[in-house]
């Protein structure tokens, strides 16, 4: 057997423990369960809004067509102004080409969708539930088998011990991978199931940059919705993958994983609250919880803070992903085993 | 050199600047069943993961086959099967796919050698069930199976019978035994069962306080016996048992006092009689292994 | 069972996903910061261009210059008047003789787009000729904020909006009186076209902003604040367009009141 296949065996050892102490199951539970509740939540909202609005409004009824293209007018005009930048142009554009669609195909703008709603889902999910997802994946990785000592008859063997500790990452890296792809899976059918609505040849705006402080809107441009979701659910993988090597490092540094569990989750919540400093305090901007939401790069949902920009994010997550494999590994290579 | 299967020198071990293990040597040969003795908190157990691999010696060196722990882990290993104060296996798996999920980490091992290892320890008929279902004795069984299933020709055991009943443990010893005398491998077996270690080793290695302070073969100890007769014409039979039978006798008041093989004391006796020693009286006594542990532990204190 | 069936499947499509999501995060990251060439397709303009006529200006006549927004513009006005051509009518109707409107509202705008604007050469030479201007500005910075759902940045977001809206709105104000140190400026305070659904929370934004547009108008001299809240307040009904958000005839004729009022009595 060569070396590849050697590890290809004990990454296939490791992804089978996590199945059989059904940790997807219970990842799978969660989802359905806090995903049925949001969009039956979003659906609800919606419907109150749309009867209220109709209730209001005096004697039209809630003409949104009309509406519609009275802002086709007025982008117009604006494009004829003789003041108007390429910026500008572009962006108007694209608004006329969004306007348009949603005349032509008869959809009040803001009708829920499935294809909306597992953006916007996944915008507000990726702080701290997605984390958790993988926390229940990853913690007992290590410490699981250091408390019920099996930890024994897996060094025992003749592998050296950083192979063991990353196939036990790999399977990490594959469950997770797994696990965003559920999220995306069940977030579409059930939403599609409450709203009656895929959407997904809708257009979409993105694009949006940071230049000098303030969002720019020149290079914004339209994808479609499909290709979006693949954006953002590629993100939230990345964001995936950090936390996972967090929390394994987390899992050889700490004997018990109900230990680890709280010690990632606590540092995740307390990083929330560091966001409130995030404008003052220089130092909140490194810390990888605030550096969580990379979404939001996309969709243009957020508050532009000096120096923040995906690309720092993404640096910075990087970076404590990395040191906290190097610290899990060295720890785990020189570790006594006393249990 | 190729049969010293196992060798441990000048190894130590500080925790905390505290020395636990204070440089010990001992050797094990090819099918040899040494047996590993100390109270407990002796380092018995220390030692036995610093062999394979679970805790590393602040200095000297672990040599399994040739290979060093150390340097040439993988090697080294590959011949080492081991139990340490388990077993502790995957309760959520069932005993097979523990064996099938273990041996795949090996680059040897055929569903044929599980299974043999299986009829080996007697678990055919439980082996399709979850570990966590097992009896004691059965994951003990299950426990050695993991360590023969890629052929290894160093058994390290760590306190391999804690919790099974008599008759598990006397199953157990026979199945050392027979690996040690028919497929000629090498065992390291550490209890503090004394009685246990008497009946399955081959030589002892006594520990306390992190150091070696005996090492003894239990087949010479138990046929020996502390021998003294009281002849007339002390000196003169002194000489004869020298001459004859090689015995080296104490002259101490009326008695000669020598270390002897017991079971030639008939034949000895016969002749003293014979060559015309009028012979008194004669009294053996066997040294235990409990004795002879029980001296040297007590002298030193227990750490 | 497992070796065979699902081992494998799960090793193809966790390494088929991972390949698709290094592709989407390579991608996220390009689109939102290197330099993407062929990205601005220049759509051609959905109307054709303008011809942009010379402007002559009256210098013996009274000119009015309207700049701002939509507001400024006149949208929501039923006989297309607009506030500029409301208040000529009311000289006019007073007895004034000549009255020239000149309108470079633009629907939408931002005030960081008049800040643009009035560096052009075209607004420059109205506003010196000018002897009223009348600015509708900020309601579409503020917009964005009283229809998030975003509460929990809201404060912060809020005060980098209007900080920067105070800033264009003293830079426009300060190049207008460089090229005119004698027409009035009139700035048209915003209204809340929501109601109190909105939330108490930022009805007091709102209420703040006009606050402080005021309070920045004390700076300069020859400007008028013209308040309009309370009145739509009272009267949302009556004064909105049927898009619920622009003035309709009542709302502007009131608006031109107030400033009538206001620039007439003193």
């Amino acid at each position: 057997m060569r070396v590849g296949e050697l590890m290809h065996a004990l990454i296939r050892n490791e992804v089978l423990k996590i199945l059989l102490k059904k940790k997807m199951v219970l990842i799978l539970t969660l989802l359905i369960l806090f995903i049925s509740l949001f969009s039956y939540g979003q659906k609800y909202v919606y419907e109150q809004n749309l009867s209220r609005l109709e209730a209001s409004t005096s004697s039209a009824g809630y003409d949104w067509k009309s509406l519609a293209k009275q802002q086709i007018g007025d982008l117009e005009r604006r494009l004829n102004s003789p003041y108007i930048d390429e910026e500008g142009i572009n962006s108007i554009n694209i608004e006329i080409e969004q306007l348009n669609y949603f005349i032509e195909n008869d959809i009040n703008p803001v009708t829920p969708t499935a294809a909306r709603f597992t953006v916007e889902f996944i915008d507000q999910a990726i702080i701290m539930f997605i984390p958790l997802l993988i926390i229940i994946l990853a913690a007992d990785i290590v410490s699981g088998e250091l408390s019920n000592r099996t930890i024994k008859v897996l060094l025992t063997r003749a592998i050296p011990r950083w192979k063991i500790l990353f196939s036990k990452l790999m399977a990490l890296m594959i469950m997770s991978t797994l696990v965003v792809l559920l999220v995306a899976i069940i977030s579409t059918l059930i939403s599609g199931m409450f709203f009656g609505r895929w959407g997904f040849n809708e257009p979409v705006t993105t694009g949006f940059r940071l230049v000098n402080g303030s969002l720019n809107s020149s290079y914004v441009r339209t994808v479609s919705r499909v290709s979006y979701m693949i954006l953002v659910y590629s993100l939230t993988w990345f964001v995936s993958v950090v936390i996972a090597s967090i929390t394994l490092m987390i899992s050889v540094l700490v004997q018990n994983t109900a230990s680890a569990i709280g010690i990632v989750m606590s540092t995740l919540i307390g990083g929330q609250f560091l966001q409130f400093f995030l404008s003052d305090w220089v130092l909140v901007k490194y810390f990888f919880v605030s550096n969580l939401s990379l979404t939001k790069y996309l969709t243009g949902n957020y508050q532009q803070i000096e120096g923040m920009s995906l690309i720092f994010s993404v640096i910075v997550l990087g970076v404590w992903a990395a040191v906290s494999l190097a610290v899990g590994f060295y720890v785990f290579l020189k570790k006594d085993i006393l249990v | 050199m190729k049969d010293t299967i196992l060798s441990l020198q000048a190894v130590s071990k500080k925790i905390n600047d505290k020395e636990i293990i204070k440089d010990i040597d001992f050797s094990i040969q090819r099918g040899e069943v040494l047996g590993f003795l100390g109270p407990n908190g002796a380092g018995k157990s220390t030692t036995l993961r610093m062999i394979v691999g679970l805790s590393r010696p602040t200095s000297g060196e672990i040599i399994v086959s040739g290979h060093s722990i150390q340097k040439d882990y993988v090697k080294a290993m590959s011949k080492v099967g081991a139990i340490i104060e388990g077993p502790d296996l995957y309760d959520y798996m069932t005993g097979y796919k523990n064996l099938e999920m273990l041996g795949a980490m090996s680059s040897n091992v055929t569903v044929k050698d599980i299974m043999s290892a299986v009829e080996l320890v007697g678990m055919e008929h439980r082996i399709h069930d979850k570990v966590g279902t097992y009896s004691m004795g059965m994951k003990q069984r299950l426990g050695l199976a993991q360590a023969l299933i890629h052929q290894p020709e160093l058994l390290v055991l760590d306190e391999p019978t804690n919790g099974l009943d008599p008759q598990g443990i006397y199953e157990f010893r026979e199945i050392i035994k027979n690996l040690a005398t028919e497929k000629n491998i090498s065992v390291l077996v550490s209890s503090h069962l004394i009685a246990e270690v008497q009946l399955m080793c081959d030589n002892v290695s006594i520990i306390n306080q992190g150091e070696i302070i005996k090492n003894a073969n239990v087949h010479e100890l138990l046929s020996t016996g502390e021998v003294f007769w009281v002849v007339d014409r002390q000196e003169e039979a002194c000489d004869f048992l020298n001459e004859r039978y090689h015995i080296q006798g104490k002259c101490v008041d009326n008695r000669i006092e020598a270390v002897v093989d017991v079971s030639k004391l008939e034949v000895i006796n016969a002749s003293l009689i014979h060559a015309g020693f009028k012979l008194q009286y004669i009294s053996a006594k066997n040294k235990t292994l409990e004795e002879l542990f029980l001296s040297l532990t007590n002298q030193q204190g227990i750490m | 069972m497992y070796n065979k069936l699902v081992w494998p499947l799960i090793l193809i499509v966790s390494l088929l996903l991972i390949s698709i999501f290094i592709g989407g995060f390579i991608t996220s990251i390009r689109i939102t910061s290197s330099k993407l060439e062929s990205n601005v397709e220049q759509k051609p303009s959905v109307i054709e261009s303008n011809e942009k006529k010379p402007l002559e200006i009256e210098t013996g006549a009274f000119n009015i210059l309207v700049l701002g927004d939509s507001i400024g513009f006149g949208l929501g006005d039923e006989d297309n008047l607009g506030l500029g051509q409301r208040y000529a009518k009311r000289l006019e109707d007073a007895g004034a003789e000549l009255v020239n409107v000149y309108n470079q509202s633009v629907n939408g705008a931002v005030s960081g787009e008049l800040v643009l604007e009035i560096d052009q050469r075209e607004t420059m030479a109205l506003a010196e000729e000018a002897d009223l201007i009348i600015l509708s500005i900020g309601g579409n910075n503020i917009n964005r904020l009283l229809r998030t759902q975003n509460i929990i940045n809201l404060e912060i977001d809020y005060n980098e909006t209007l900080e920067q809206y105070l800033e264009d709105l003293e830079f426009v104000l300060e190049s207008l009186r460089k090229v005119n140190q004698n027409a009035h400026i009139a700035v048209i305070g915003l209204y809340n076209p929501y109601g109190i659904e909105i939330g108490q929370d930022k009805i007091r934004l709102l209420i703040e902003w006009n606050y402080q547009t005021q309070l920045l108008l004390t700076k300069i001299d020859k400007t008028a604040y013209v308040s309009v809240y309370d009145q739509f307040a009272q009267h949302i009904d009556d004064y909105l367009y049927i898009d619920e958000f622009h003035p309709n005839n009542q709302g502007y004729e009131h608006m031109t009141n107030e400033l009538f009022e206001l620039l007439e009595k003193d």
